[in-house]
């Protein structure tokens, strides 16, 4: 007795040194590994052609079906979203059963249903299976697509839409996809509220009766069943299903642009910038390029210990996240990296994707690092092993792509052969680093102006429209009084400006609709004298003089009636040449208070204000200094009318420049003017009028 | 030294799989140990809670308890800075860690043969993690890149802080574990310092095993890396009750959406209060399904909505039931919240069916048995029941406080919650577009 208690002291001192004695500063060695398991299933094939795998696992008495429709990609056109939307509405009735019944059922059982455009999905507690199987069935093969349903889903689909349209990520992800795959390809493209209205619900169903088809189906059983039971109760309910004959689309393989773009989509309200970048690679599932293509992007991007995330946020603290994948498809997959970075480090962020991506190409990888990610790919697999449904879709994948029997069961040998040449060549090969598409959703005033070093800078709508450039702040110390006094210098100086008394302009105007150019002369001498004629085919059709007081103005050769504001406006333009000249006066105030983009070039906006009250803006070009654009609203019977003027073209005459082609938006028209004569302080008098 | 309590069976036996058998002991030090065998996959799940979230800081150091959870990664005495992440990813695993209103919790998931890693990182966690300047100082901009993206970046982000800013005013409740920006720009290292040394102890944590682990081996090595962290402090959970809302707090959001949302909290008890049960309940009458009663009133019919959810949002110390409205387009906010009130009216004015009440029971049954289908999801049940219910075998029993909520408590609890002095309302509205010239 005494003894054992000595012995367990003993024990217990021992015990205590042990603990003592761990050195923390060795990292533990991994114990003996147990290889992960694909577990077994069984397939069978029923009548019809529908391809079935069971797998039996008792471990949760529960059980899913998936059912996957194996088509080509459609493509929709004017009718994107339609595929969509019949995925939703097969389970929105049947010919036996309302929406209503079907949740009713369904959600009694505790159990779930969905429907999409290749697929249906459900999932129950066991002891419930045949019931669910049995709804399952019945919207596979009758769904009964009620115009009600499809009007409450179309309506859906438009909010769904229009609530995208201030989340960031998803505009990035539509345009993206629309950047790689092109909007004419059907993975580019997209859903709009147009789209939406071309869609009836006879496209659905007739969508869902040429591709619902057990012939071109795989339905993948899992959980507390029994493989004999299973084929049983499908017989029952999916033994009728009818196969027909689906038809198959080939799609030519998206162009890249021709060098690196940056598609920047703009978002006043961004306080982060949501970036990703890549392009279309071709990889097709099976390809025995995966393995090392999957390493590659382990090391680059593909998670938390990869060289993005280390770079971008455990380096630099741009961001939450850096990430990049890649997916591999039959038809065209793709490469990107993303990550979301605060406005001021939007560029130094794509900097540092660019980096990286060169790095991976042109360097290879270390031996540690290529080891690294091997492990961790290893052990992802081992892990999503723990859902027995990975089974089913290993075995779905095979049948699908045509791939050997054994292809994952030798995943692992595969991976482990991949070597650090492999990593850099797949690189090369995948990573286009010179035909890249940068998407950017951002503010734009902000953070655009920094991206055009990457590529050519295109603005895109969140539909991926092309779009103008967004407002840029004006930089530090450029007021409005220096932005107009560097155009008056542009022009050939304040003096020479005002020394311009006279001028005698003929120009060639072209009106869209009008069999031929209307000519325009227009005779000015400062102060009061004005003439502006303007002729069709050499015969004058309107006309508008001026004569110290006198005003006059006339239509088809019909004197038009003047009122005393058409007076004073006309002897306001008289007054001046160059009317920007007045704005100097007190009479006048201007603002300036941002940039934009005219034609692919920064310009200064102002705002010039007369006492009046009537406004114009005024676009004045960062480098030239030159005005380059004009709007301003007119008034109309039908109301107020945006006009818009470029000025194109600037040519020198007597040492004054002047904008020898104007174009000049009217609402929904362009007008054209070609100045064919102009000349300044020639003689003018009154006989000229 | 080890006391070890094995969990009694006291489930009902409604489910002959599916069972979570599970062993529990405290070291010395006060560490609390669950042990949960599964040799089903090699992997192993390692999880450490620790009692410390939001509710724990100080007013003035919002979002320190989740900007603390960044600093440890960051490495250890014996682990170098960054290479907590790799280490177990090199070697198979995933890792990740999350932090809410109550406690901190970190996992690993790694091949059942590096267990011993996935301690040894854990034990350097607890003992002596490095928490220096610089590591501050980039967590620092990290967290706040991931404020800008999940709440400031996102349409109606900003809702959950504002709903617990007005339904928790003066209290541990009244702000988010994300913190204010103006905190995190002031944290200091010598904060963090203090906050390991008061929270990061042995007596405040829970580890929680589940997977292809040896119960015995895996004792001695819990032993061997953790029996020789010294104890901590007693740490002091806040434990008084909030004050009730007087009068309902509303207001109006102006926000860059483009379709109106409504998000209405309730003031409710505590996660563990039977009362919790039954408003769960509730909220899945109103809400679970398609035939739930607002998805098919507001959704289906009458086309308000194109998104309704309501759910019993538990915490430690108080809850919040909320239900959340997204209009369709062109529908406006007063006919949803209209129609929401209604529901609820009928709620306290009848009973729920008999039917209904079955479909509920049955639709718990069924998340019951998926939400333990992983190794990582039962460690983290484990620790939750332990920590906050003192029940760790509520993990199998659980189902049963649903099944004693009888229809008439459901329609006690809208009656004695639902109320309109006892709410928040948040409606967000589409923000006037700036006219771009």
């Amino acid at each position: 007795m005494k003894k054992n208690i000595i012995f367990s002291a003993a024990l217990s001192i021992m015990t205590m040194s042990s603990f003592a004695q761990i050195d923390r500063s060795v990292q533990p060695q991994a114990g003996p590994a147990r290889e992960p398991q694909i577990a077994e299933y069984e397939s069978f094939t029923l009548d019809n052609g529908l391809k079935v795998f069971v797998v039996e696992n008792h471990k949760l008495p529960r059980v899913t079906f998936s059912l996957v429709i194996d088509r080509d990609p459609v493509k929709e056109g004017q009718k994107a979203g339609m595929v969509q939307l019949a995925g939703d509405l097969i389970r929105r009735g049947t010919n036996s059963r309302t929406k209503d019944q079907i949740d009713e059922q369904i959600d009694f059982m505790g159990a779930s249903l969905s429907t999409y455009s290749t697929g249906v999905y459900a999932s129950s507690l066991s002891k419930y299976s045949e019931e669910v199987l049995e709804i399952m069935a019945d919207v596979i093969m009758n769904a009964s697509f009620p115009q009600e349903e499809f009007e409450k889903l179309l309506t859906q689909a438009k909010s769904g839409l229009e609530s995208q349209k201030d989340d960031p990520s998803a505009i990035m992800n539509k345009v993206f996809q629309a950047m790689i795959y092109g909007k004419d390809h059907p993975y580019g493209e997209m859903m709009t509220e147009q789209t939406l209205e071309n869609i009836s619900v006879e496209d659905c169903k007739n969508y869902y009766s040429t591709y619902f088809r057990p012939n071109t189906a795989y339905l993948a059983v899992v959980g507390d069943v029994k493989p004999r039971k299973v084929k049983k109760l499908l017989k029952r309910y999916l033994g009728d299903w009818e196969n027909q004959v689906v038809p198959e689309h080939q799609y030519k393989f998206p162009v890249a642009p021709p060098k690196t773009m940056v598609a920047f989509v703009n978002r006043d309200a961004s306080v982060q910038s949501v970036i990703k970048i890549g392009n279309t690679i071709d990889l097709e599932p099976g390809n025995s390029d995966i393995e090392a293509v999957r390493v590659m992007n382990q090391i680059l991007g593909g998670g938390s210990s990869g060289r993005l995330f280390r770079n971008l946020r455990e380096d630099k603290a741009f961001t939450y996240g850096a990430y990049s994948s890649f997916d591999s498809d039959p038809l065209v997959g793709n490469f990107s990296a993303s990550a979301s970075v605060r406005n001021d480090v939007t560029d130094s962020a794509v900097t540092e994707f660019l980096y990286e991506f060169n790095r991976i190409r042109t360097e290879p990888v270390s031996e540690e690092e290529l080891e690294a990610a091997k492990n961790n790919l290893a052990g992802s697999f081992g892990r999503s092993l723990e859902s027995p449904n990975t089974v089913t879709s290993f075995a779905i994948n095979i049948a699908r792509y045509g791939l050997p029997k054994d292809y994952y069961n030798n995943y692992l040998k595969r991976l482990s052969a991949v070597t650090v040449e492999d990593v850099q060549r797949v690189a090369n090969k995948y990573i286009h680093a010179e035909s890249l598409v940068i998407g950017v959703v951002g503010r734009g005033s902000e953070v655009a102006g920094g991206l055009e070093k990457f590529g050519e800078l295109k603005y895109f709508t969140p539909e991926a429209e092309p779009t103008s450039a967004p407002s840029l702040p004006v930089p530090d110390g450029v007021t409005a009084d220096k932005v107009l006094s560097d155009y008056f210098a542009a022009l050939g100086g304040l003096d020479k400006i005002k020394a311009v008394k006279s001028m005698k302009m003929t120009a060639e105007v072209s009106v869209p609709g009008m069999p031929a150019p209307l000519t325009m002369k227009r005779i000015q001498k400062v102060p009061g004298l004005f003439s502006e004629k303007t002729l069709m085919n050499g015969q004058v059709v309107q006309e508008r003089t001026l004569n110290g007081e006198k005003a006059s103005s006339t239509q088809m050769g019909q004197e038009k009636p003047m009122d005393e504001e058409a007076v004073a406006q006309m002897k306001k333009e008289a007054s001046v040449i160059f009317d920007e000249v007045n704005y100097l006066s007190e009479d006048y105030s201007l603002t300036l208070d941002h940039m934009s983009m005219v034609n692919g070039n920064k310009a200064y906006v102002m705002t010039v204000k007369d006492s009046d009250g009537e406004e114009k803006t005024l676009y004045f070009d960062e480098e030239s200094g030159l005005l380059v654009k004009s709007e301003s609203s007119q008034e109309t019977p039908r109301g107020p009318i945006s006009v818009s003027t470029q000025y194109e073209d600037y040519q020198e005459n007597n040492g004054v420049k002047y904008a020898m082609k104007m174009v000049q938006k009217v609402g929904p028209q362009t007008i054209t003017i070609d100045v064919k004569e102009l000349e300044f302080n020639g003689k003018v008098s009154t006989s000229d009028l | 030294m080890v006391a070890a309590a094995l969990a009694l069976a006291t489930g009902t036996g409604t489910f002959a799989q599916g069972r979570i058998e599970f062993e529990e002991y405290d070291l010395d030090n006060g560490l609390h140990v669950i042990l949960h065998q599964d040799k089903s996959t090699p992997i192993v799940a390692i999880s450490v809670l620790y009692h410390v979230g939001s509710k724990n800081e100080d007013p003035g150091k919002t979002g320190f308890a989740h900007f603390f959870e960044h600093l440890l990664f960051e490495g250890s005495e014996n682990i170098g800075r960054g290479e907590y992440m790799s280490l177990v990813q090199s070697n198979g695993g995933a890792l990740n860690a999350n932090t809410t209103n109550d406690r901190t919790f970190y996992y690993e998931i790694l091949p059942s043969n590096q267990l011993e890693l996935g301690l040894w990182m854990e034990s350097e966690r607890m003992l002596h993690a490095k928490i220096d300047q610089v590591g501050v100082d980039t967590q620092r901009e990290v967290v706040k890149e991931e404020r800008r993206q999940r709440y400031e970046n996102r349409p109606y982000g900003s809702f959950l802080e504002k709903m617990f800013m007005y339904s928790f005013p003066e209290y541990v409740y009244e702000w988010t574990p994300i913190g204010s920006m103006e905190d995190l720009n002031s944290a200091k290292l010598e904060d963090f310092l203090d906050f390991y040394k008061r929270f990061y102890s042995p007596n405040n944590a829970t580890l929680s095993i589940a997977g292809d682990i040896d119960i015995e081996k895996t004792k001695e090595l819990i032993a061997k890396y953790f029996a020789d962290i010294p104890k901590g402090p007693e740490v002091v959970q806040p434990t008084m009750d909030p004050k009730p809302l007087a009068a309902e707090k509303r207001e109006v959001i102006p926000d860059n959406v483009q379709l109106p949302g409504l998000f209405i909290g309730y003031r409710v008890p505590k996660e563990t209060n039977d009362d919790a049960y039954a408003l769960q309940m509730l909220s899945r009458v109103l809400s679970d399904g398609q035939s739930s009663r607002l998805y098919k009133k507001m959704v289906d019919q009458d086309q308000s909505a194109v998104q309704v959810a309501a759910f019993n949002y538990g915490l430690e110390n108080a809850g919040l039931f909320i239900t959340v409205a997204i209009a369709n387009m062109g529908k406006d906010i007063d006919s949803l919240e209209a129609t929401i009130n209604q529901e609820i009216e009928r709620i306290k004015t009848e009973l729920i069916s008999e039917k209904e009440y079955e479909k509920v029971l049955n639709s718990l049954e069924n998340d019951f048995v998926t939400s333990n289908s992983r190794m990582a999801g039962i460690a983290e049940s484990l620790a939750n029941y332990h920590v906050y219910y003192g029940n760790t075998n509520l993990i199998n029993t659980e189902i049963e406080r649903y099944r004693k909520v009888s229809r008439e408590d459901i329609q006690r609890v809208a009656k004695e919650y639902l109320n309109k002095d006892n709410r928040v309302v948040l409606i967000y509205v589409p923000k006037e577009k700036e006219q771009n010239p």
